[in-house]
């Protein structure tokens, strides 16, 4: 073998192991780069799992929130409705304290608290506007009350008034037993009897 | 196989320069596997990190916020329905209330 060919021959040993080193180091590299991807990939996939759970939970909390919030808006727009229809009531029965009707039903609460008090002397109060009719109508009034109740009666109408949007409050003579029927009794009774009824009526099964 | 000394020594040289080559490769090859563990890291700290889940949290947030107002809307317009109900209605449900106020049974 000549000079000239074992050197060719010790370059292309070195060439191939070279490269065979280069090779092997490139396919190792390959592998250590393959083996990341997949577990970044299943590190991903299970956080992004995890994640989406928490944020359906989230989710679920907030507009449930958001949803609890709207439906107390809801009902109390509705009391607010309710509340509404009595105190215009009790604005337009105010406003009818000239006309006859009121003057009726002047005459008739007074009858009922008289009929629910069992006395034979009584006394009724009343705001100083309705004590004056009242006390123009009082002869009606016994009459109607000692027929009813079958029995005599003396009624007094008090010097003494309340504050209220009209009604009376009848009593006993000695103030040991009395009823309410001012105006804004009735309505408050009203209200606990009609307010069911007419939540129903207005806004149904809502 | 006869060489004189000069050839022989070329010979050697030859030799000294294959020895450098194959250690320059054995380095090279090395560096090439560090760079891959390198990159190897990157790559799973990145998904340790959880940097790309901000993407989709900023798109579900935006999802529930879509909702949100969605029911907002839905619930503004039940309560401006109960306030034109209430507005239609008022007259007669007061009426009752004054007759109920009213009415006396003696």
């Amino acid at each position: 073998m000549s000079l000239q060919s074992l050197k060719s021959s010790i370059e292309e040993i070195t060439k191939q192991k070279a490269s065979a080193l280069i090779e092997e180091a490139t396919k190792e590299a390959e592998r250590i780069v393959e083996e990341a991807k997949r577990k970044a990939e299943e590190l991903r996939e299970k956080a992004i799992k995890a994640r989406k759970d928490e944020l359906e939970a989230i989710e679920k909390s907030v507009l449930s929130i958001e949803e609890l919030q709207w439906k107390k808006k809801i009902l109390g727009k509705k009391a607010e409705i309710l509340e509404k229809i009595f105190s215009e009531a009790e604005r337009r029965i105010a406003q009818m304290a000239g006309e006859s009707a009121y003057r009726s039903f002047l005459k008739n609460v007074a009858a009922e608290g008289i009929m629910r008090i069992p006395a034979s002397e009584y006394l009724i109060i009343a705001n100083k506007r309705d004590g004056e009719v009242l006390g123009g109508g009082l002869k009606e009034i016994e009459e109607e009350v000692q027929k009813a109740k079958r029995s005599q009666l003396t009624i007094e109408i008090s010097d003494d008034h309340i504050d209220s949007l009209g009604g009376v409050l009848v009593s006993d003579k000695n103030m040991r037993e009395y009823y309410n029927n001012t105006i804004e009794a009735r309505i408050s009774q009203s209200k606990m009897r009609l307010k069911g009824q007419f939540y129903r009526e207005l806004f149904g099964g809502e | 196989m006869t060489f004189e000394i000069q050839e022989l020594t070329r010979l050697v040289e030859e030799e000294r320069s294959a020895e450098e080559k194959i250690k320059k490769a054995e380095q090279d090859a090395l560096d090439i596997k560090d760079k891959a563990r390198k990159k190897a890291q990157e790559i799973v700290r990145k998904a340790e990190s959880g940097e790309f889940l901000e993407n989709l949290e900023k798109k579900k947030m935006r999802e529930i916020e879509g909702r949100k107002k969605s029911i907002q809307a839905e619930y503004k317009n039940k309560i401006q329905e109960l306030d034109k109900k209430a507005e239609r209605e008022l007259d007669t449900f007061v009426s009752k209330v004054i007759e109920k106020v009213m009415g006396v049974e003696t």
